[in-house]
C-alpha cells in the first residue's frame, strides 16, 4: 500500500534525524545524548519504533479508522434526516432566508425561536416576539429589564460562547438565530437541530445594527413590522437629538474599566459612539485613534487624562466598577470627576444588548446625562 | 570564556547605567504629551498638577514594575536553566506561569474583578503550588530528580492548569473581560502599592539566588561534579526552586505571564560573561530589567495611542530566538 510505504519512509527519516540530532552537548551535561546500551530509549522513539516495525498494526489501524469514519458519516446522516423529519413545525410551509453563511429553509411563521446572542433577543423583543430559548450566560440580569418584561418567560440554553446543544434540541425549535462571530463553528450542529440563520451583530455600529435588525425581521417573516419599528426608532432618535452638537466644545467619552485601573476606550465608529453621534451628543475626537470594532486595546488613566472629556460614561456591572480608579490622584484631577460628570451606566444596556430596544434607552440616557452637565 | 573580575565588574556598572537610562526614557514616553522639562519639574518642583501626578503616580511605577519584572524573570530563568541543565528552560516550564494564571483567574471568577488588588498573593500561591507539584513529580520514582523528568512534569502540569484556566474563562465571560490584558502580560496601570506588596518576596528571592550561585554553577557542570565537590544537590535544588517560585511568582503577580524574558536574557548574558553564576545572576537581573523596559517602551510606541500588552512584544522578539535555540543549541 503506497500510503503505508510513504509513512514508513517518513518514520525512518524522522528517526534518523532524531538520532543524528542527539550528539552529546558538553555545556548541558550531556542531557541530549544517545542512550547507552541497555538503557531505555526515549518514549517518542519507542512509538516510532512501534509504528515502523508493526506495519500490520498500522494496516489494522487504517481499517479501524475507515470503519469509524463510515459509522460517523452514517450516524450524522441519520441524525440530520431525523432532525429534518422530526418536529411538527418543520412539516409546514417554508421560505428561503439568506444569511451570512448561506441560505436556510425557515418555516413561514416560526413559532419556537432560539436566539444565541443578546442583540437578536433585543431585536425580537422590539417586535414583542418571545424566543422560547435564549442565552443568558446563567444570569437573567444579563438581559436588560425592558427586554425581559417584553419577552416574558424563557428557557436558558447556556452561555453565548458555549450554548448547550442538548438543551436547544430539547426545546424543539423551528428557528435558531446564531452569531457569525461566535457560532460559525457549530453551524452544522445547530442546523441539524433546526433551520439556523447566522448574522453578525457583534461589534456592529449603528447602521449595521439596523441592517441586522432588518435581517432578523426577514428571518421571522416580519419585514414590515421590523421596518415600521426601525422607522419609529429613527423618529424617536430625531426627537431626542440635541439641537446643537457644537455648543461649548464639551465632549463625552465612553469607557469600560479593565483590570487594575486600565480602561478600554470605545473608539469612534463603535456602537456607543455611533448612537451618541446619532443624537448629537459630541464624542471626543481623540477616540478616532481607538478601534471601533475590537475590545482588545486598552489604555491607562494617563490616556483618559489626555482626552479629559467633559462627560464620562463608564460601563459598569457588578464586577466591573470604577473602584480601582477612585484612589488615583490622576483620576480625581479629571475634569469630569471634578465636575461630578462621571456617570456609571449599565454595561448590559450600553454594550451588550445592542438592539432597537436598548438603542432608544441609551440615546435617552445619554442626552439627559450630557445636557445635565 | 573567563574574563577578569575588573572587566566583569566594569561591565556590570555599564549595564546599570543603561538600566537607569532606560528608566528615564520610559518615564518620558507616554500617551499624554508631557515633555522632558515637565518630567524634570515633576521631581524638582512638584506642584501637584495633572502632569506631575501622571509622571509620579503612573509612569514611574510603571517603569519600576517593568524593570523589576524583567529582573525577576531573567534571574528565575537563569536558575531554571542551571538546575535543569536544559537550555530551553524558562519559568514557564516549571508550570509557574500557568499556576499563577490559574490562581488569578480563579480569584477573579470567585471574588469578581474588584478584588484586583489581591491578585498578588493568589498568583504567588498558585505559582508555589504548581512548582511544588512539578518538583514532586520530578523527584518521584527511583533515583535522583532527573532534569528531563522535571521538565516533562512541568510541561504536563502547565498544560493541565492552562486547560483549567480556559475552562474557567469559558464558564464566565465576565472573568475573561476583566483580566484579558493581564493574561497577555502587561505592566500598564501598576501602582506603587502593588510593588510594595511583592518587594519582600522579590528581595528574599534575589538573596537566595545569589547565595546559591556557586552551587548552581557546579550543578550546571553536572550532578556528579556537584556531588564530588561535597554539595548536597537535593538541598541546593530545593532552595533554587524556592527562589524561582518567589521571583517568577512575584513577576507573574505583577505583570501576568510575560514570556521569553527568562529564556532569552540568561543566554545572552552567558554569551558575554561565561558560566559563572555569581556573575550570570546580577547581569541577568540588570539586563532583564533593561529588556523588559525596552519592550514596554516599544509596545507604547508601535501604536501611539492604545497600548499593546508587553507580553506580545516580548513574544514577537523572543519567539525567533526560541526557534534559533531549539535548532542550534539543542540539536548540535
Amino acid at each position: 500500500m503506497p500510503l503505508n510505504r510513504h509513512l514508513l519512509r517518513t518514520c525512518e527519516t524522522g528517526r534518523s534525524a532524531a538520532v543524528s540530532g542527539s550528539l552529546p552537548d558538553p555545556a548541558y551535561g550531556g542531557l541530549f545524548r544517545l542512550p547507552d546500551k541497555g538503557e531505555r530509549t526515549r518514549p517518542e522513539w519507542s512509538v516510532l519504533d512501534m509504528i515502523c516495525r508493526e506495519r500490520r498494526w498500522l494496516k489494522r489501524g487504517t481499517e479501524t479508522i475507515f470503519g469509524m469514519i463510515l459509522s460517523i458519516v452514517l450516524l450524522t446522516a441519520c441524525a440530520t434526516a431525523g432532525g429534518e423529519g422530526g418536529g411538527d413545525a418543520a412539516s409546514g410551509p417554508t421560505r428561503t432566508v439568506e444569511h451570512d453563511m448561506g441560505e436556510a429553509e425557515v418555516p413561514t411563521q416560526p413559532q419556537r425561536i432560539v436566539a444565541l446572542e443578546l442583540p437578536y433577543i433585543d431585536m425580537l423583543a422590539s417586535l414583542r416576539v418571545s424566543p422560547v430559548g435564549l442565552v443568558d450566560d446563567g444570569d437573567p440580569e444579563n438581559l436588560i429589564p425592558e427586554v425581559r418584561s417584553r419577552i416574558g418567560e424563557w428557557e436558558s440554553v447556556g452561555s453565548r460562547s458555549e450554548p448547550n446543544l442538548e438543551q436547544i434540541a430539547k426545546l424543539e425549535p423551528d428557528l435558531i438565530i446564531a452569531d457569525n462571530d461566535r457560532h460559525a463553528a457549530i453551524y452544522d450542529e445547530l442546523s441539524a437541530i433546526a433551520p439556523t440563520v447566522v448574522f453578525t451583530a457583534r461589534y456592529a455600529g449603528y447602521e449595521k445594527t439596523l441592517d441586522v435588525a432588518r435581517q432578523v425581521g426577514d428571518a421571522i417573516n416580519k419585514t414590515e413590522e421590523m421596518n415600521a419599528e426601525i422607522g419609529r426608532l429613527e423618529g424617536r432618535l430625531d426627537e431626542l437629538s440635541r439641537a446643537d452638537s457644537e455648543g461649548d466644545g464639551s465632549h463625552s467619552l465612553a469607557v469600560i474599566p479593565r483590570e487594575r485601573g486600565t480602561a478600554q476606550v470605545l473608539g469612534e465608529g463603535s456602537y456607543v459612539a455611533d448612537i451618541l453621534d446619532r443624537v448629537r451628543v459630541p464624542y471626543a475626537p481623540e477616540a478616532a485613534a481607538y478601534p471601533a470594532d475590537a475590545d482588545s486595546a486598552s489604555t491607562g488613566l494617563e490616556g483618559l487624562a489626555e482626552i479629559d472629556p467633559a462627560v464620562l460614561f463608564v460601563m459598569t456591572d457588578a464586577e466591573t466598577t470604577m473602584k480601582p480608579w477612585e484612589s488615583s490622584e490622576v483620576w480625581r484631577k479629571l475634569t469630569a470627576v471634578e465636575n461630578g460628570d462621571v456617570h456609571a451606566v449599565s454595561r448590559a444596556l450600553w454594550t451588550r444588548s445592542r438592539g432597537l430596544v436598548s438603542m432608544e434607552l441609551i440615546a435617552e440616557e445619554a442626552v439627559e446625562l450630557f445636557d445635565g452637565r | 570564556m573567563l574574563r577578569s573580575r575588573s572587566t566583569l565588574l566594569f561591565g556590570l556598572l555599564v549595564c546599570a547605567v543603561f538600566l537607569a537610562a532606560g528608566l528615564v526614557v520610559s518615564v518620558n514616553f507616554g500617551v499624554a504629551g508631557i515633555g522632558v522639562t515637565d518630567v524634570v519639574r515633576a521631581f524638582g518642583d512638584y506642584d501637584g498638577s495633572r502632569d506631575d501626578l501622571i509622571i509620579r503616580t503612573i509612569r514611574v511605577p510603571r517603569a519600576l514594575a517593568a524593570a523589576l519584572v524583567g529582573a525577576c524573570l531573567a534571574v528565575a530563568g537563569a536558575i531554571m536553566q542551571g538546575i535543569t541543565r536544559n537550555p530551553l528552560a524558562d519559568p514557564g516550564i516549571l508550570g509557574i506561569n500557568a499556576g499563577a494564571a490559574f490562581a488569578v483567574v480563579t480569584t477573579v471568577f470567585v471574588f469578581g474583578g474588584t478584588a484586583s488588588s489581591t491578585f498578588a498573593p493568589f498568583a504567588f500561591v498558585g505559582a508555589a503550588i504548581a512548582a511544588t507539584v512539578v518538583y514532586g513529580i520530578g523527584s518521584m520514582g527511583r533515583g535522583r530528580m532527573r532534569p528531563m523528568r522535571l521538565a516533562i512534569g512541568g510541561a504536563a502540569v502547565a498544560a493541565l492548569l492552562s486547560s483549567f484556566t480556559t475552562a474557567t474563562l469559558v464558564l464566565s465571560e465576565q472573568t475573561m473581560d476583566t483580566i484579558r490584558f493581564w493574561l497577555a502580560g502587561s505592566v500598564l496601570g501598576r501602582d506603587l502599592e502593588l510593588l510594595q506588596q511583592i518587594s519582600p518576596y522579590v528581595l528574599v528571592g534575589f538573596a537566595l539566588a545569589l547565595a546559591l550561585s556557586r552551587q548552581v554553577t557546579a550543578l550546571m557542570l553536572g550532578e556528579e561534579v556537584a556531588s564530588g565537590l561535597g554539595q548536597k544537590t537535593g538541598l541546593t535544588k530545593s532552595l533554587a526552586v524556592l527562589s524561582v517560585v518567589l521571583l517568577a511568582g512575584s513577576a507573574v503577580a505583577v505583570a501576568g505571564p510575560v514570556g521569553f524574558i527568562g529564556l532569552v536574557v540568561p543566554h545572552a548574558v552567558r554569551f558575554f560573561v561565561g558560566v559563572d553564576y555569581r556573575w550570570i545572576l546580577p547581569y541577568s537581573a540588570i539586563i532583564g530589567g533593561i529588556v523588559l523596559l525596552g519592550a514596554d517602551i516599544i509596545s507604547r510606541v508601535v501604536l501611539p495611542v492604545h497600548e499593546i500588552p508587553v507580553g506580545v512584544t516580548t513574544a514577537v522578539v523572543g519567539a525567533p530566538f526560541f526557534i534559533y535555540l531549539a535548532r542550534n543549541k539543542v540539536s548540535q
